[in-house]
This record gives C-alpha cells, structure tokens and sequence, in this order.
C-alpha cells in the first residue's frame, strides 16, 4: 500500500523560487495512537519560503502528521529529516530551535501576556537561563508584529480567543524557528481575524520560513497556499500548487462536495446536489 | 519596584517580624536581649535561653520547614498536575507520608530516624499512584483529584486502622492526624532537613521549566523541555517536601492548597518569584497560625491545623472575591 513512486523522486517539484530546499521531509510515515495506525506510508515535502497547506476530512491524519513533525509523537516507521537531518538523531531543545508548534487546542494559563512570549525563548537559553538583553528584543519585536504589545502585562486567560492565539502566535516567533507548524489556527476566529492570520502566515513564509498549516477553510487553503498537500485516510493523494490539485478534481471526491470557480477566480464549494 | 517584589518583600518582613514574636511571646515571656544572649554569648543556664533554645525555637523553626515545605509542594502538584485542587493534604501525598511514617513509629518505636525517609517513600508512592490512576484513567482534570480522593481515604483507613490494632502505640492519632509544631524536637528536625533541602532547591533552580508545565505537555515539548521527565522530578520534589514536613509536623493541612493560590493572587500571576514567594508566605502563615495557637487562649493551647483554617480560609476567600472585582474593572 506504498507509493514506491513518491519515495523514489529524490527531488521536490521544480519552482521558480530561489529557496527550494526541502526543510522538512516524511519518508514513508507511519504514525498513529494506542496502536492504531493513522498514517499508512506517508511520503512528502515542505519548502522553505513557501505556504504549505494541509488539507483533508476529519480524521485524515493531518493533526497527525502535524505532530510528527512538532517531534510530539514518534513515528512507527518511516523518517522525518529537518534539511537532510533524521528527526530520531536530534535532541529535543535542539529540534525546538528549529521548529515551532501551536496546537489546536492550546490551555489558557494564568500568566502574564508577557511571560509566555517569554517562553519562546526557552530553547535558546542557555545553563543560567536568564533572559539576555537580546533575549528582551526578539520578545518585543515578537509582541509588536502580533500587535500584542498593548496586552504585554494582562494575564492571557483575560483575553479573547483570537488575542489569545496572536499572544500564542509571538510565543512562536520568539521562538524564531525556521520552520512553523500550526494545527487549525482558524477555526476559532471571525472572518477578518482569519484573513489577518493568513496574511501574517504568507508574510512569514516569504521571510524564508517553510510554514506548515492545517486548514479546514479549503477557500482560504487555496487562496492562501504556495503547496496544498491532500490527504485522505493516512495517505497523500495529491500535492503540489493549489491550481494544480483544484485541476485534478481530487478535492471534488476526497470531500465528496462540488467545487467550482467563479470568473474571478473565487473557489466555490458546495454540498453534492 | 515591581509589584512581585514588593510582594516578596512584605512576606519577608512578616516571616521575620513573627519568627521574633514566636521567640519572645508565650507562657513566659523571653526578651530580645535574652535570645541575643542565648544565640551570641552561649547563655544555656537561664531560663529564658533554655525556654528559647529548647522550646520556641524548635517550635518555630519547625513551623517555618512545615509551612514552606507544604506551600511549595502544593505549587509543584498544581502545575504538574494541571490542577487548582491538587494539594499535598488532598490528593493524599501527606496521607501516604504519614501512613509510613506512622508504621515506623508505631510498630518499630527505635528506628523514629527513619521517620522521615519513611514519610518520603510513603509520598512519593502516593504522588505515582495517584499519577498512574490519572493517566489510567484518562488524566483529566477532575480526574487526578478524584483519584487523590480516592487514595487519600484508603491511606486515612490504614491509618486508622494501625491506631486501632496497636493502641499503644508511642503517636496520638489525634495530634498526628490535626497536626503541629509543638513538642518537635532539633534531632526531628534534622533528619528532616535533607530532604527540605533538595526538594527547594529541586523547586527553585527549575522555576523556568515548572512555569513551562503550565502550558500543557504538547506546548512544552515543542519548547524543548522533556515534560515527562520533569514532571516525574516535580513530583519526586514535591514528595521530598510533603515527606519533610508530615514526619515530624503531622497532617498539616490547607498550607499547601491555599498558599499556591495566595501568592498568586497576590502577585497578579506573575511567575517569575512564584517559588520562592511561595516558600516564604507557607512559612510566615504557619509561624504566625502558630502564635495565635499558642497564645490566644493561653494556658490552653488550639490545634494550629484549626487556626490555619480559621484564619486561612477567610483571607483566601476575600482574595478570590478581589480578584473577580478587578477583572471585572479591567474589561470594564
């Protein structure tokens, strides 16, 4: 149940970007919960400069994956390489300089604003574990690009759903990791909070960063995106640009819905008539 | 000066201005210049030094270990264990330790120096089974509390049970079990003493990482921290503390539960001196419960277990009641 032909193309698919190194690559995955495999052989690529996202029905194995990829779960077979690097080689503090982790589903700590930023710094401290002066301006710069700053002393079980993910989302740059994973980031925000959060992702991506996102939204994953990776029941079955996989109709029956595009290039989706 | 240390402070000045009124307030009373006399020109003779040496100061110190101990064990389960109700005295960790050290002083009455390793392997059976159960059971929340409960009631039973079948044994069950600081000797307190030492100082070098527990395992441990690996060093550290302080003070409860929750109401949850605030304001509140113990009905003496919750519970009350006036004037 393999795709032999996915593991034998050494090479990501050509771009015209200058960057097109593969940050983070699966080989033949295979991960999955209390013995129950999710992930049947999964093998793909995410690049630097680019917005990958990742798209498929519930229970697909794409928070799976995502968490793979976070070094939260060891993989039952297969490899996880971080610019060639093995995953099972790299220590933890080491892997959490390279990458950044928000979780669906994120606690609400009773903690100032300003502190858990501060917590992105963590893998970069070193014995004595004092913040250093640097330290104090990627925290800032962190907190002024999320426009977070103005909450910096409230305690962040005092704020709203999206200022809560912005604060969690400073924590992440503080954190200043070349590749960001994020598990859903939208669901819980209005329409113009989602589409700042997916401007900031794109604008981080172009700061060669490979980002990572799991998306219910498939308007927003293909508007949005450089790369959308499909999947359905543990295994991709398509990736590339998002005209590409719109073309192949692949998203029409995985999700078993009609999509279609307005003159404007707007993607439409509706329920099977 | 920021709010943390302004809040640091004060509990300081409160430890030292009640450890001076423990020394010198009681039954009798003993003179500034008397303990100086006592501590600086080696005064054993007089009364008021034999007094402070063998009685208040004892009592005092063993007030201070107790209440510092309890309050920063009860911090380490809140966060480690991702809950608000987790407390030494009522997830069963100072039952566990009492049970031990119970069985050590009552069926082997020569061996009471082994009391505190006792207390400490009994808390910290207590802290993984009630753990294991959690993880078991699917740890939620409520989950670890009620399976604390629940551990809890059977280690009381055991309790019971030993003061029961040997009643002659050398503890009251009644005092054990209310518990406090008198009649505490220095030889108690020392043997005690190690396992204080390293699970503060566990508590303290690890702030930063006990901090990052409190966002959840996933979080965590894409900051790079090995959560489950600190998380079985907390708990280690917080049975070293309740271990410390159930062998020779008994089950003392509350301190562990509220003090958490007093400091950080207190410093508006800023974290960064919660430990060692933690630390002090446990010791200020068992010193200054066990002044008004001794003193307030003299020459009878209350439990202090009773005046922690008299005065404990109140002022805890009305910090959670000023906490919901001040959020309601911040979004206001």
């Amino acid at each position: 149940m393999n795709r032999p032909e996915l593991r034998s193309t050494p090479e990501p698919p050509e771009t015209n970007e200058k960057e097109t190194a593969a940050m983070i690559r699966f080989e033949n995955l295979r991960a999955g919960y209390d013995r129950v495999e999710r992930l049947h052989g999964l093998s793909s690529a995410a690049l630097m400069g680019r917005l990958t996202a990742l798209i498929g029905p519930n229970g697909c194995g794409k928070s799976t994956l995502l968490k793979c990829a976070a070094g939260l779960l060891k993989p039952d077979g297969g490899e996880i390489l971080l610019n060639g690097q093995p995953y099972a080689r790299m220590p933890r503090k080491e892997l959490a300089r390279q990458v950044a982790y928000m979780p669906q589903a994120r606690l609400t700590p009773e903690l100032p604003v300003e502190q858990l930023v501060a917590h992105g710094r963590y893998p970069h401290l070193k014995w004595g574990r004092r913040l250093s002066p640097d330290d104090r301006d990627i925290i800032r710069q962190a907190m002024e690009r999320t426009d977070t700053l103005k909450y910096a002393g409230r305690s962040v079980a005092a704020l709203s759903g999206g200022e809560r993910q912005r604060v969690y989302l400073a924590m992440m740059l503080a954190q200043q990791t070349p590749v960001m994973l994020l598990d859903e980031p939208t669901t819980y925000l209005d329409p113009g909070a989602q589409f700042r959060l997916m401007d900031m992702l794109r604008a981080l991506s172009g700061e060669n960063r490979a980002v990572i996102v799991v998306l219910h939204d498939l308007a927003l994953a293909l508007e949005y995106a450089d790369e959308v990776l499909l999947m359905q029941d543990g295994r991709l079955v398509r990736s590339g640009a998002p005209e590409a996989v719109y073309q192949s109709g692949d998203i029409a029956r995985v999700f078993d819905i009609d999509v279609s595009r307005t003159p404007e290039g707007r993607y439409v989706f509706s329920g099977k008539k | 000066m920021a709010r943390t240390d302004r809040v640091l402070l004060i509990a300081l000045a409160v430890l030292l201005l009640s450890l001076l009124a423990n020394f010198c307030l009681g039954a009798s009373g003993v003179t500034v210049g008397q303990i100086a006399g006592a501590i600086f020109r080696g005064d054993r003779q007089s009364v008021a030094a034999r007094i402070f040496l063998y009685v208040r100061l004892p009592r005092a110190l063993a007030a201070m270990l107790a209440g510092s101990a309890l309050a920063v064990a009860g911090l380490l389960l809140q966060k480690v264990l991702r809950n608000p109700l987790a407390a030494p005295s009522i997830i069963g960790i100072n039952s566990g330790a009492g049970l031990c050290a119970l069985i050590v002083m009552a069926l082997l009455p020569s061996l009471t120096a082994l009391a505190p390793f006792a207390a400490f392997a009994g808390a910290l059976l207590a802290a993984f089974a009630v753990y294991l159960l959690a993880r078991l059971t699917g740890a939620s929340k409520s989950t670890i509390v009620l399976a604390g409960v629940a551990v809890n009631s059977l280690l009381g039973a055991a309790m019971d049970a030993i003061v029961t079948i040997v009643p002659d044994a050398a503890v009251s069950r009644s005092a054990f079990s209310i518990g406090g600081f008198a009649n505490v000797t220095m030889r108690q307190l020392g043997f005690a003493l190690p396992f204080w030492i390293a699970g503060l100082l566990i508590a303290l070098i690890f702030q930063r990482e006990l901090q990052l527990m409190s966002l959840g395992d996933d979080v965590a441990q894409s900051l790079g921290l090995h959560a489950e690996r600190f998380r079985a060093v907390f708990l280690i550290a917080a049975a070293m503390l309740a271990g410390a302080a159930v062998s020779f003070a008994g089950l003392v409860g509350f301190v562990g539960l509220i003090t958490p929750h007093m400091t950080g109401l207190l410093c508006k949850n800023d974290t960064r001196l919660q430990t060692p605030i933690a630390a002090v304001f446990g010791a200020a509140l068992c010193l200054v419960c066990d002044l008004i113990a001794r003193t307030a009905f003299a020459p009878y003496e209350l439990p202090v277990g009773i005046v922690l919750s008299f005065l404990g519970a109140p002022f805890f009350l009305y910090l959670l009641i000023q906490r919901k006036r001040s959020n309601r004037h911040e979004s206001a």
